[in-house]
């Protein structure tokens, strides 16, 4: 009876290994649908690109604040930190230390922490639905990728925000969505150099693991 | 038991409280329309209607009594009906317990309906301007269901693992889905749900990928950078910026169809085409498989010029005289099917080198045809056209002699739709023939640059030729031969595109002729056929004669009708009025008359005074005057008695007074004076007298001759022999007959033979001298 255990502990394993290395046959041709799903990624990031200047002039009507990056990022740190925006993630260049996973990783982080930032925003100001759905599908179409290129992403914890409640005024409320949209605007330009990028690299590590 | 409510229902105090005294059940209260209905009704066995009594239940749909089987017996009471086809909306049956009055126990209202069709036509539509939003829409069905149907719109996204559905209003049936219920570029499935008490449907999936018909793109220019290539730069229409460069299809038009995958803010570059042509071009884009956008506005661009290809269909004339040393060639030339000047200003060149050069040039010109002379050895002349871009391959020209050597027999050539002819022609077979060129002109400019010309293959018969044909203007076609050694005799032939009448202008002429003008060519409009005259009077008929020549003297209106083949046209009217005698007649009559009157004079004249007696005689012949004439003369003078009597004389004669008058045309000749003849005296005897009472042809008087005998000692002779000549005639002796009667011709002066002549001289001696007179004077 133990090497019937034995066997069959084995087979199991050797099945489990089996099953695990076969290649998954879900996309037919998954760097297809990587690729598809990096397009319009791609798209969708230059969508929100296209709409930022137009949804800021809509909504920020405080003076002083403007999407022209030349005055307004020193006078403003302390008042990002006194809102708790966090910066998002470094999408650095493709290389050994900073593979595909890690990438397509830090993409979906620093997309869902604008999401999220939008969700709140939209919830005290009008005029920001429209770039709040295009980050969520953009969301989607990277998830998309994650997915077409079988890539582990940790869903990285990632600290609830808690800017609801330090919205205080009508200031704090323009204050944070001029920053959410400054900085996403800049994020979306990483996105882009990233998603070149990843165009061009031909993902060999995805379906051999 | 309590009675409660005579009209509703029964309903009876028991223990557990108010109960009802029957129920009716039903299969369902909703059924589809026309389809049969089942009801029972049962009734409590406590019911106090029915204690301890036979009952008869009976039904009622609305308020129409409906057959029911029951059955009725004291322990089941229960009745059942059957509706075979329940044909309205809604209706309340109820069940009745037949007692005076009758009693409703229970009822139940019944609806029907249809079950809903399945919605059709299910569309959805990316509004592609801010907000982003997509519009269903659906179609219901013809048929009203009759019941309350209630349409459900769902979603799927399978990407954002999102499933809705939306409840829409109640006849409405279009929905417009808002921006955070789709994702972009995520498929999503979309159905419409209709549910209603009889049924729910579905309608088919429609899968769409949020992103459909674009608006037109534009382009901004158009441009040529490669020989045969066209650049075009273009982008979306600016709303739709965003939506990237990626999975765009641009369909382009110029002449013909292409279709490419492009990305938007690239120039696309379109090759194969041809140089020097300007293209239009239109864009239209879609994204994948989503409808195409509307086409662009068009743009045109223009390639780039290139050297001519191809070559020249020449045709060669020699003219003038045929001199070995120098001939005279018109040399005419037009592009062949295959020719491309690919670009503009195209120069050409004639020359009798076959390489390109300055030496050699004979013509160089940029119209189509070029005169020029040439010494007889050169057997061929090269033909090049140029443009700024390059010189084309020569095309050769064969310099043939003309052959006098008539090939074609016969040519027609017929109008052919609006601006060509179809020419035919036959030719007798020939060695050596090669090909036939037709060649037309018009004929009233006689420029070189007007002339043109077809090749027509060896074999054909007849061809179109097209051109720039004016109509009513005439055209001179040829048909010449061409052989391997030289070009053979044309034959020629007029022709006119399209033929009409001329107004001819007529003429007066003479008095009885028309005349008019002959149409100059110019102003024929064709080939004239004939000329008609309509002609009529006052009220007379309109005749119409080729020629006509107006006799009657009468007054006319005419004009004249030329015509062509290709119509006829009515000149004015002109009047005539036909005088009796024209001027001309007049003055010829006079003249005539004139001339004859002047004629008869002089001719009077000659024969009057004319010495030959003969001619005078036979117009004036001598008739002795009876007055004046005498045998012998009685005068009272004695010399004349002396004389030897001349029996010849006649006695004196006088004349008495007659009882009848004499004519006065008769006193003209012959009556002398009566006065002379009575000088003789009163105491003589008249001897004879001789009276007559007119001309010979004058009727004879009634009362016979009178003839009395002057102074004579004969006795008178009372019985005479009533010899009485109607006329005074000379009495012959020698039996002549014939001789004439001296007063004229009359019925009676034939001589009368029946008495013997020689008789009467014995008695007469007179009359005998007479004769002898007569005889003498002749």
């Amino acid at each position: 009876s133990v090497c019937r255990t034995v066997v069959a502990l084995l087979l199991y394993f050797l099945l489990a290994a089996l099953v695990q290395s076969a290649p998954v046959s879900s996309p037919s041709n998954p760097s297809q649908a990587f690729r598809e799903a990096a397009g319009r990624a791609k798209t969708l990031v230059e969508k929100i690109l296209k709409d930022i200047p137009a949804v800021h002039t809509t909504v920020i009507t405080t003076e002083g604040l403007t999407l022209d990056p030349s005055s307004q990022t020193t006078n403003l740190q302390m008042m990002v930190m006194e809102l708790g925006i966090p910066a998002a993630p470094v999408l650095k260049p493709l290389s050994e230390s900073f593979t595909l996973d890690m990438c397509v990783s830090h993409m979906l982080v620093g997309g869902r922490l604008y999401q999220e930032l939008l969700v709140v925003l939209s919830n005290k100001l009008g005029g920001l639905q429209d770039l709040s759905a295009d980050l969520r599908d953009l969301l989607t179409h990277i998830n998309k990728m994650k997915e077409a290129a079988q890539l582990s992403g940790d869903s990285s914890d990632q600290n609830s925000l808690d800017l609801a409640s330090r919205l205080h005024g009508t200031y704090e409320i323009q204050v944070a969505a001029h920053l959410t949209l400054t900085q996403l605007r800049s994020f979306c330009h990483d996105l882009i150099r990233s998603l070149r990028a990843i165009a061009a690299y031909r993902p060999v590590a995805a379906g051999t693991r | 038991m309590v009675r409660v409510g005579v009209r509703i229902k029964w309903k009876y105090l028991t223990k557990d409280g108010i109960q009802a005294c029957a129920k009716v059940h039903t299969s369902s209260s909703v059924v589809p329309l026309g389809s049969p209905v089942t009801a029972t009704c049962v009734i409590k066995e406590d019911c106090p209607l029915v204690t301890g009594q036979a009952f008869h239940i009976e039904w009622r749909l609305d308020d129409r009594l409906i057959l029911s089987s029951s059955e009725t017996n004291e322990s089941s009471r229960v009745s059942k009906a059957v509706i075979s086809s329940f044909n309205e909306t809604r209706a309340i049956l109820t069940c009745c317990i037949q007692t005076s009055p009758p009693q409703v126990v229970a009822g139940v209202e019944i609806r029907a309906g249809y079950p809903p069709e399945v919605p059709q036509n299910l569309s959805c539509q990316t509004n592609l301007t801010t907000p982003l939003t997509i519009t269903c829409r659906w179609d219901p069905g013809q048929r009203e269901t009759h019941l309350p149907t209630q349409y459900f719109i769902h979603t799927e996204i399978w990407d954002a693992n999102k499933k809705r559905s939306y409840e829409l209003p109640k006849g409405v049936h279009h929905y417009t889905i808002p921006r955070p219920e789709f994702v972009l570029y995520s498929d999503m499935k979309i159905y419409v749900k209709a549910v209603n008490e009889l049924g729910e449907t579905t309608s088919a999936p429609l899968i769409l990928e949020p992103i459909t018909k674009f608006d037109p793109p534009k382009i901004f220019q158009v441009m040529s950078e490669r020989h045969r290539c066209l650049r075009l730069r273009w982008n979306l229409s600016p709303h739709q910026l965003w939506v990237g460069s990626n999975n765009m299809n641009l369909e382009i038009r110029l002449k013909s169809v292409f279709a490419r995958n492009a990305k938007p803010s690239r120039p696309v570059d379109i090759c194969g085409l041809l140089h020097w042509t300007q293209y239009f071009a239109q864009i239209r884009v879609r994204y994948q498989q989503s409808p195409w956008s509307e086409w662009s506005s068009s743009q045109s661009g223009v390639t780039l010029e290139s050297a001519p290809t191809g070559s020249l269909d020449s045709w060669m004339k020699i003219s003038g005289d045929h001199m070995p040393k120098q001939l005279n060639i018109s040399l005419f030339w037009k592009p062949s099917k295959q020719f491309r000047a690919n670009g503009q200003n195209v120069l050409y060149i004639v020359s009798v080198r076959k390489l390109p050069g300055e030496k050699g040039q004979v013509c160089s010109t940029r119209e189509n045809y070029c005169t020029f002379q040439l010494s007889g050895r050169v057997k061929k002349v090269y033909v090049r056209a140029v443009n700024a871009a390059g010189i084309s391959p020569p095309t050769e020209v064969w310099i043939y002699k003309p052959k006098a050597h008539p090939a074609v027999l016969d040519v027609t050539a017929v109008p052919y739709g609006n601006s060509s002819f179809l020419v035919q022609w036959e030719s007798m077979v020939s060695l050596g023939l090669t090909d036939h060129v037709v060649e037309w002109r018009p004929l009233l400019k006689t420029d070189l640059s007007l002339i043109r010309f077809e090749i027509a293959q060896q074999n054909l018969s007849s061809i179109v030729i097209t051109g720039s044909f004016e109509p009513y203007k005439p055209y001179g076609i040829s048909v010449y031969p061409r052989f391997t050694d030289g070009i053979g005799l044309p034959k020629t032939v007029n022709a006119y595109l399209r033929q009409k009448g001329k107004s001819p202008k007529t003429q007066r002429g003479s008095h009885k002729q028309l005349t008019w003008d002959q149409i100059p060519l110019d102003q024929r409009n064709g080939i004239i056929q004939n000329y008609t005259v309509f002609y009529w009077d006052q009220k007379g008929p309109i005749n119409k004669e080729r020629s006509v020549i107006l006799k009657d003297l009468n007054v006319y209106d005419a004009f004249l009708m030329v015509r062509t083949l290709g119509g006829s046209l009515n000149g004015s009217i002109i009047h005539f009025e036909f005088e009796p005698f024209d001027a001309v007649a007049v003055v010829m009559i006079v003249i005539a008359s004139g001339l004859g009157l002047s004629l008869l004079i002089i001719f009077i004249v000659l024969t009057c005074f004319s010495e030959q007696k003969r001619l005078k005689g036979f117009f004036w012949p001598a008739v002795p005057d009876p007055v004046n004439s005498s045998i012998l003369r009685w005068a009272s003078e004695s010399t004349q008695v002396q004389k030897e009597p001349n029996p010849i004389y006649l006695s004196h004669l006088s004349f008495l007074d007659l009882p009848m008058k004499l004519s006065k045309e008769e006193d003209d000749l012959w009556i002398k004076s009566a006065e002379e003849t009575s000088d003789l005296g009163d105491d003589s005897v008249p001897y004879a007298t001789v009276m007559f009472s007119g001309l010979c042809n004058s009727p004879p008087p009634k009362e016979p001759h009178v003839y009395l005998r002057s102074e004579s000692t004969q006795p008178l002779l009372e019985t005479e022999e009533p010899f009485t000549p109607k006329c005074y005639q000379n009495l012959v002796n020698d039996g002549m007959t014939g001789k004439q009667c001296f007063f004229g011709p009359s019925h009676d002066c034939a001589p009368k033979e029946e008495t013997d002549p020689s008789g009467l001289w014995e008695d007469f001696p007179f009359l005998r001298a007479l004769t002898m007179n007569d005889t003498q004077n002749d």
